[in-house]
């Protein structure tokens, strides 16, 4: 609503895809559309819920080549718990050629490493600690962006880059950036994310930053992901301005993801992939000893190809308010998926 | 296979030990607190409260679960209100499964009322709309818990919609929001009524009945307006809505927040009273016999209006809305939220206190307006 109404964002709206439409085509060639996506069904148990819930949910990805340089992408997902199909992503992309790419739309806020990828492409059923924290404060999530992009890659170009200009209907604005460089040290990958975000709050603006550094190595057989993050809390820091002391919270988080993929001989069962997570979040570092401890263990199972059965039970522990030696199991889980890619 | 075991063990080994070293008692967790209300607990994933928190002014709903009275929903939640929605401390529109509605509407608003620093005006406020026979929507203190997260003292404050007309046996038929603080009764100065109301009726887009309305009360002379009026406007209800809201200082009210309604078209207008946040504080021109000039100065051009308008003040602060009526719903209330109200932290405060304080200036306020009572004469 406030997009439409702003004069300045409205003329940025109108000249974003008029640049693409006006980067030069290399042909007219016919388009072509690919359809991928996937199917999940479950059970999920939430600790301290009386039931336990099944749920389905599917993606449908469209991808459509429109010509050698421009390419348009929307992700629409539906699931169990609304019997709705939602649009979740769409947005253009301009291949600039040597993996390097300039897209427009509303895609993902690519903050952190778990955020470089799809949520189908990780380890675990969902994404971790850190970044069921980072998403409802607008840190990582999706909005409409400007993005550049240069792949990394391990022959010729070690350095991998996103940058990328963001903003939401809450008229927050935000400039992420990640940058990631192969084979720093030895067989991993050291990254490294920043944002800086214009947020609104009730009276004006505050400006939220956050921070992570990520090591992480990808091999057929071993995946290993140590994460690093800090910053600034925006909505606890909002609520601090309005009705506490108006100090700035900060959190701190961190995390280590072991996978091991065991290739069997069996027809049926093509490996077996266990995954532990160990993380840590301090949602203020003032009050540092409240925390939470997460240690999630997992099995893969893959049957075929694109299809795997996950099993994930992720068990939290978070200091009571009161007294921080104490700890209750708020948040545990455990999911049991089913996950079919095409 | 040994040692991929160990490498596999050796992490697993890691979180545990990190897991339970970081405590020494795992404790039940704390079963959260009505403090003394009924509980509303809203829970949402991540990404879908990520999407609530990224669509703020979009108002986009999206899907959570909410557990309140001891049942489940799934339901669609997101963020409301006109200007409330740049606060802190925001209020929320529930919207229930169709099959499965909440004391019969589709939508469900969990108010914050932020213009309320002591969280008895809407009590108060509906509660005296409804004494003076003004057709009102049923409200109740709550606390309101975020995925465990205390966000403070709310209302359950039923929608003025179609449900709300269907539970009382009406049409939905015209409504107008007045909005924007902009809701005007004059067309002087070139108003357009689009700009202070928005109509949210059966007729899209029509405000014929309106702008005749208005028509009539800028053009009929004093004496000639009762009778113009009449099949337009129920002048009873109106003059009702403006001695209380003249009594309870209802200054957001004039122009803004109110509704217009009616059933059929032959129907005259009747107002009901909205988000009464704001009452009980003096306003620096509305705080006054007369109310906010725009709303009541053609109305009270009339002599019979401004008889009738006499007596319902007198009758009102007499019978009806007498000071100890409404000290007995100011300790009631306060009695109810004084807890939730203490633990809120965007207000806080004694509920004990704030009923002492608002008894007081109430009685100062009656004695204000009997004295002005000459003005109508």
């Amino acid at each position: 609503m406030y997009w439409k109404n702003c004069p300045c964002c409205t003329g940025i709206a109108a000249l974003l895809p008029a640049f693409f439409l006006a980067w030069p085509a290399q042909s007219a060639a016919q388009s072509k559309t690919s359809i991928s996506g996937w199917l999940r069904a479950g059970a999920e148990y939430t600790y301290n819920e009386t039931y336990s819930e099944s749920f389905y949910r599917a993606k449908l990805q469209f991808e459509t080549r429109i010509d050698d340089t421009f390419d348009a992408q929307i992700d629409i997902r539906g699931e169990s718990d609304t019997h709705e199909m939602e649009l979740r992503e769409a947005f253009l992309t301009a291949d600039l050629g040597k993996a390097i790419a300039l897209e427009f739309g509303h895609s993902k806020k690519r903050f952190g490493y778990e955020f470089q990828k799809s949520k189908e492409k990780l380890r675990t059923v969902n994404r971790t600690l850190l970044y069921q924290y980072l998403e409802p404060l607008g840190l990582a999530g999706r909005e409409l962006n400007l993005r550049y992009h240069r792949k990394a890659r391990p022959q010729e170009r070690p350095l991998g880059l996103s940058a990328s200009l963001g903003y939401n209907e809450s008229n927050d604005f935000s400039v992420i950036g990640h940058l990631t460089r192969l084979n720093t040290p030895g067989a991993f990958a050291l990254g490294g994310s920043g944002t800086v975000k214009l947020d609104k709050i009730e009276g004006g603006t505050q400006t939220v930053w956050a921070a992570a550094v990520e090591l992480v190595r990808d091999t057929e057989a071993h995946h290993v992901e140590i994460e690093g993050v800090t910053g600034m809390d925006p909505h606890a820091s909002e609520v601090e301005k309005r009705a506490g002391e108006g100090r700035k919270v900060h959190f701190l988080g961190g995390k280590l993801l072991y996978a091991h993929r065991l290739k069997t001989a069996s027809r049926l069962l093509k490996a077996v992939e266990p995954v532990v997570v160990t993380s840590f979040l301090a949602r203020d570092l003032e009050e540092i000893g409240r925390n939470t401890i997460s240690a999630l263990a997992g099995l893969n199972f893959y049957v075929a190809r694109s299809a795997r059965v996950s099993m994930n039970v992720d068990f939290q522990l978070t200091s009571t308010p009161t007294q921080h030696s104490e700890r209750s199991a708020v948040g545990s889980n455990g999911i049991l998926q089913m996950e079919l890619q095409w | 296979m040994v040692k991929k075991s160990a490498k596999i063990c050796c992490p697993l080994a890691a979180c545990l030990a990190l897991a339970l070293a970081g405590c020494s008692k795992i404790v039940a967790p704390v079963e959260a607190d009505g403090l003394g209300l009924p509980k509303v607990e809203l829970r949402l994933t991540s990404e879908d409260y990520g999407t609530l928190n990224s669509n703020v002014y979009a108002r986009l709903p999206v899907p959570a679960e909410l557990q309140l009275e001891g049942r489940r929903w799934k339901i669609k939640v997101r963020y409301s209100g006109q200007t409330s929605i740049n606060n802190t401390k925001k209020s929320v529109t529930l919207e229930f499964p169709e099959e499965r509605r909440f004391r019969g509407h589709r939508y469900y608003v969990l108010s914050a009322q932020s213009g309320d620093p002591t969280g008895f005006n809407p009590i108060i406020g509906f509660h005296a709309f409804a004494q003076a026979g003004l057709q009102t929507p049923e409200v109740q203190p709550v606390t309101f818990y975020v995925n465990g997260e205390y966000w403070g003292l709310y209302f359950l404050i039923e929608p003025i919609d179609e449900d709300f007309f269907a539970r009382r046996g009406q049409r939905l038929g015209t409504l107008y929001e007045a909005t924007r603080a902009n809701a005007l009764l004059s067309f002087a100065n070139g108003y357009d009524v689009r700009m202070g109301f928005e109509n949210k009726g059966e007729r899209e887009d029509y405000f014929g009945d309106l702008e005749k309305t208005i028509r009539v009360l800028d053009e009929s002379q004093p004496q000639e307006l009762p009778a113009r009026l009449a099949p337009l406007v129920d002048a009873e209800n109106w003059l009702r809505y403006l001695a209380v809201s003249v009594l309870l200082h209802n200054f957001d009210g004039y122009i803004n927040n109110y509704r217009l309604h009616k059933s059929r078209p032959e129907d005259p207008f009747r107002i009901l009273p909205w988000d009464v946040d704001h009452l009980l504080e003096m306003h620096p021109t509305r705080s006054s016999i007369f109310g906010e000039p725009k709303f009541s100065e053609r109305l009270l051009r009339a002599p019979e209006y401004r008889r009738r308008y006499r007596a319902i003040l007198l009758e009102l602060m007499d019978e009806t809305l007498r000071v100890e009526h409404l000290d007995a719903v100011l300790d009631e209330t306060a009695a109810q939220i004084a807890q939730a109200l203490a633990h809120d932290r965007f207000l806080g405060g004694d509920a004990h206190a704030n009923a002492a304080r608002r008894k007081e200036s109430l009685r100062q306020w009656y004695a204000k307006i009997r004295a002005d009572l000459v003005l109508l004469e």
